[in-house]
């Protein structure tokens, strides 16, 4: 009888400790904080294609500060570098874009502002900040791959209302007219080094939200002298893509013909973030490294 | 006589008592109150995949619960007094479909430079039906929390080509169900006095999109998107 109780009483212990182990446990800042760590940084997978032509480049990097104040952090910050250091772009200005908060942290965007000084590819993966007492700190921001091109032709086209951020990567869409006197032979999408993002889909219509648009593999579509269209392509398996990568940046060329002359056409920047959720800020905390 | 009397007094009763009884049936079966907290969206061009949907419920939270009539509720002229409450349960899914709500270009820069955008603001799930219904039936039914809200954090900015004016509006995405539903109008001691029969619509937000255009000055807005 006494056995059969403390066989009961095990049973019950070993079952509330299952239990407890098998919950999921909420995400609280105090344990994510490591090391005195207030600043946290989103990493991204990221393309950006420019003409050497068009207006300054950007890069914009949300952030979670764990400060009390403005100027524990964002106010004494003076300088910005985008490392490694590189001689095809230079930066020219940051702002830092307030976003929500909780009683906890504030989500800012480090928004940076880059002229582009000659045509080539740079890897950009790392911040350093320069404070107003000299000091420096230097984050990880994940992968982004700068190209800078001067053989855009871009007075051809023109576009129109587009897409600039989504909360998940699921396509790229964007309204183009042609204001050339020739007929525009639309190719695709072009950009490289995005793990896994391949668009091969898309729809086109001559509304903005047309519903009824049917979705076609992706073929080549001649735009007719000032005929403007919406084009809208979609990626292949964007669960899987938004499951492993939270923080996406897009901004791509677009490959056209001309009288069978290859061109390309800079795009627009799509964003494709997360809604920081607690699973996002997790994400966000795990994922931050300092650069060294 | 006077037995007479008092018997004719106990049949008028009784009569009345059962024409408003018909009455107070046919009233709740026949008259719809309307009922939304919030605005219909329109069937558009989505976004595909999940996103991000707030408000799931889990099985264990799922329940039509009971909803006290609160004595402001004016039920077809009937005093409250006579319903205690009232449970609402979703009968049928009768399709769904995904749709937004545009929530129209919110600030604009230029001439060049960049133009920002720093939000935080709230979205909601929300329903609408043409019966007194309650949230909890309907979010039994749907397997969302249709009264539940949360606060979206962006903040955004955008290089404006020099010259022109740059403006940036935003969308809010909802996967949507229509469904069938009744509920029951309940006296103090939990006997059935009525039922009314409707329909309606939920939607449960599951991403935002945000979209750009220029335009040639600073008080002329792009065309809308949508």
């Amino acid at each position: 009888m006494r056995k059969k109780r403390e066989l009961i009483i095990a049973t019950l212990l070993l079952t509330i400790l299952i239990l407890q182990s098998g919950c999921s446990k909420k995400y609280e800042p105090d344990t994510a904080l490591n090391n005195s760590k207030k600043e946290f940084f989103t990493q991204w997978e990221s393309y950006a294609g420019y003409s050497l032509d068009e207006e300054s480049g950007d890069i914009q990097v949300p952030f979670l500060d764990f400060n009390q104040e403005y100027n524990d952090f964002c106010g004494i910050i003076k300088s910005v570098e985008l490392l490694p250091v590189n001689d095809l772009i230079r930066i020219r200005s940051f702002n830092i874009l307030q976003g929500g908060e909780n009683q906890d942290y504030k989500i800012r965007t480090l928004s940076i502002q880059f002229d582009k000084l000659k045509p080539g590819k740079v890897n950009i993966n790392g911040l350093r900040l320069v404070f107003q007492d000299n000091s420096t700190k230097s984050w990880y921001i994940g992968n982004w791959l700068i190209d800078i091109r001067n053989d855009c032709e871009e007075k051809n086209l023109e576009l129109g209302l587009r897409e600039i951020q989504l909360s998940e990567l699921y396509r790229y869409k964007f309204t183009l007219k042609n204001v050339s006197d020739q007929d525009a032979v639309v190719k695709g999408l072009v950009f490289d080094s995005l793990k896994d993002v391949d668009f091969t889909k898309f729809k086109i219509s001559d509304t903005y939200d047309n519903m009824n648009a049917e979705m076609h593999d992706i073929s080549d579509y001649t735009l007719q002298p000032d005929e403007e269209k919406v084009f809208d392509y979609y990626v292949e398996k964007p669960e899987k893509l938004n499951e492993e990568t939270r923080f996406w940046y897009i901004k791509p060329f677009l490959k056209y013909t001309q009288n069978n002359k290859e061109r390309l056409f800079p795009l627009d920047s799509t964003i494709y973030s997360g809604i920081f959720t607690d699973e996002d800020i997790k994400y966000i905390i795990d994922n931050d490294r300092l650069y060294e | 006589m006077k037995g007479d009397i008092i018997l004719s007094k106990e049949r008028r009763h009784k009569s009345l008592i059962i024409v408003m009884s018909i009455l107070l049936v046919f009233a709740f079966n026949l008259t719809a109150f309307a009922q939304t907290n919030c605005e219909e969206p329109i069937k558009g061009n989505p976004p595909p995949g999940e996103g991000n949907p707030i408000g799931t419920l889990n099985p264990f939270e799922v329940s039509s619960q009971m909803v006290p009539v609160s004595p402001d509720l004016v039920i077809s002229g009937i005093s409250p007094k006579a319903i205690a409450y009232y449970i609402t349960w979703v009968d049928s899914i009768t399709s769904t479909w995904d749709g937004f709500n545009w929530r129209g270009w919110k600030v604009s820069g230029g001439p060049g430079g960049t133009v920002s955008l720093s939000n935080s603001y709230t979205v909601s799930n929300g329903y609408s039906a043409n019966i007194t219904v309650a949230d909890s039936g309907i979010s039994a039914g749907v397997g969302f929390n249709v009264t539940y809200s949360t606060t979206m954090q962006a903040s955004y900015s955008h290089v404006v080509n020099s010259g022109r004016y740059g403006w940036i509006g935003y969308d809010d995405w909802y996967h949507c169900k229509n469904y069938t539903c009744h509920t029951t109008f309940y006296d103090p001691w939990g006997i059935p006095q009525g039922t009314s029969y409707g329909n309606g619509y939920a939607k449960q937000w599951y991403m935002f999109g945000y979209q750009y255009g220029e335009s040639s000055s600073y008080n002329i807005q792009p065309p809308d998107p949508h």
